[in-house]
């Protein structure tokens, strides 16, 4: 047997002990592990064929014995075996262990995080409204942020027993709520405001076509040789629809003169298709009455 | 009658014992057990009487560079520790002899009829 392998056996069996002293306190629990470890080691040191291992289960019942501790719980039922085999599993799978590894490091910010939550918790329940959840908005707001993010990785830092730990996990799956809460909002905020830069601020948005900073109502496409084409639907190099302004406009259809002076042009109608609906998207739109100066075809097409 | 189940009882005295002489690390002690004709006993119990003894204050521990690898946890007898090796050993010993004693009488009795 290679160390490797036989590397990977031990902690697979250390995991598998650590998995039947759960209900100790951590110190103690680490303390064992450490021990048990140490006995591996030095029995595959001294012994000259492959290290054999015990049964776990065994090994850690008779430690708990020999400790005057109460022996392993079994646990009953269907689900709470089934539950606690997946936990065995789970801590004794090397990619869950290479995982628990690589996030170990980010623990801190995990319950720096979950201090922000509770604040945010704290903001939503108790001081009422505020703009933006998670954020201390006056200087009382921002000593009890203080402490609230100093209890909190106290906790997450403290080595507790059995019942603290499931206190702990409660304390956890409660402020997950103004968590999911705050996380949606973040990442609404960061949606609305990549779009705002690439398309500019919405109040000022005006759907459809624009031309010079104003809004185009209605497009007449032309052939090579200048004839006015008609009922044409325009789409970009993406297949959508080019829809001018109109759709919006369905009220008059207010057009600002070069003179200084406003006029309607009169009530820009959609084209109908065979059901009757509106297609918005067919050039030029047509006017249902006559419009001022700009040559549009006085014909309803509804009619 | 098992040697497990007499163990049971004895191994705190056995352990007491065996640190009386040296200060030792767990496995060297399971070792040292093992090797004196006690060869049942588990690495498991050893190591959780250990912990037991060292929570009632009969043992003290302390860590110790290791040539093989990661520091050894060491165990040392403490003054309560050898009160409880001499207090142990006299009532083993009272035990033995009462055992002693019984066996003899009934190994009489049976020669007799």
């Amino acid at each position: 047997m290679t160390s490797k392998v036989q590397n990977r056996l031990v902690e697979k069996f250390v995991s598998e002990v650590d998995s039947y002293l759960q209900d100790l306190n951590q110190d103690l629990r680490e303390d064992i592990l450490r021990e048990v470890r140490e006995n591996l080691d030095a029995r595959a040191a001294d012994s000259f064929d492959d290290l054999t291992l015990p049964d776990s289960l065994e090994y850690a019942n008779d430690l708990r014995q020999a400790a005057g501790l109460e022996p392993v719980a079994i646990q009953k039922g269907f689900l709470k075996k089934f539950l606690a085999q997946v936990q065995i599993r789970i801590q004794t799978n090397r990619f869950a262990l290479a995982m628990a590894k690589v996030l170990a490091p980010l623990k801190p910010l995990f319950w720096l995080a979950v201090a922000i939550s509770t604040f945010g918790f704290i903001q939503l329940y108790v001081l009422g409204d505020s703009p933006y959840i998670g954020v201390p908005s006056n200087l009382e707001q921002w000593l009890l942020w203080i402490a609230i993010v100093i209890t909190v990785i106290w906790i997450g830092a403290a080595k507790f027993g059995p019942l603290m730990k499931r206190i702990r996990t409660i304390g956890l799956f409660v402020t997950f709520i103004p968590m999911a809460i705050m996380f949606q909002g973040i990442t609404e905020g960061v949606v609305s405001t990549v779009d705002e830069l690439v398309n500019g601020n919405p109040a000022l948005r005006t759907t459809g076509l624009i031309y010079n900073g104003l809004p185009v109502t209605n497009i007449f496409p032309y052939d090579a040789e200048g004839n006015l084409l008609e009922n044409v639907r325009l789409v970009d190099d993406m297949g959508r629809p080019l829809n001018s302004s109109a759709e919006d406009l369905v009220t008059p259809v207010v057009v600002d003169l070069e003179d200084g002076n406003t006029v309607i042009t009169g009530y820009l109608r959609p084209s109908r298709g065979e059901d009757g609906s509106e297609i918005w998207n067919v050039y030029p739109l047509k006017s249902a009455s006559n419009p001022v100066g700009f040559g549009v075809t006085a014909v309803d097409p509804v009619e | 009658m098992e040697t497990t189940q007499l163990l049971k009882g004895a191994l705190d005295l056995a352990i007491l014992a065996v640190l009386n002489s040296a200060d030792r690390y767990g496995y060297e002690i399971a070792k040292h057990l093992r090797d004196s004709g006690l060869e049942e006993i588990g690495d498991a119990s050893v190591y959780g009487t250990l912990r037991r003894l060292e929570s009632s204050g009969a043992l003290k521990s302390y860590f110790q560079e290791s040539e093989d690898g990661p520091n050894r946890k060491y165990y040392s007898l403490t003054r309560d520790g050898s009160e409880e090796l001499a207090s142990a050993e006299s009532t083993w010993n009272h035990f033995c002899k009462t055992i002693n004693n019984l066996l003899a009488d009934a190994n009489r009795t049976k020669k007799g009829a």
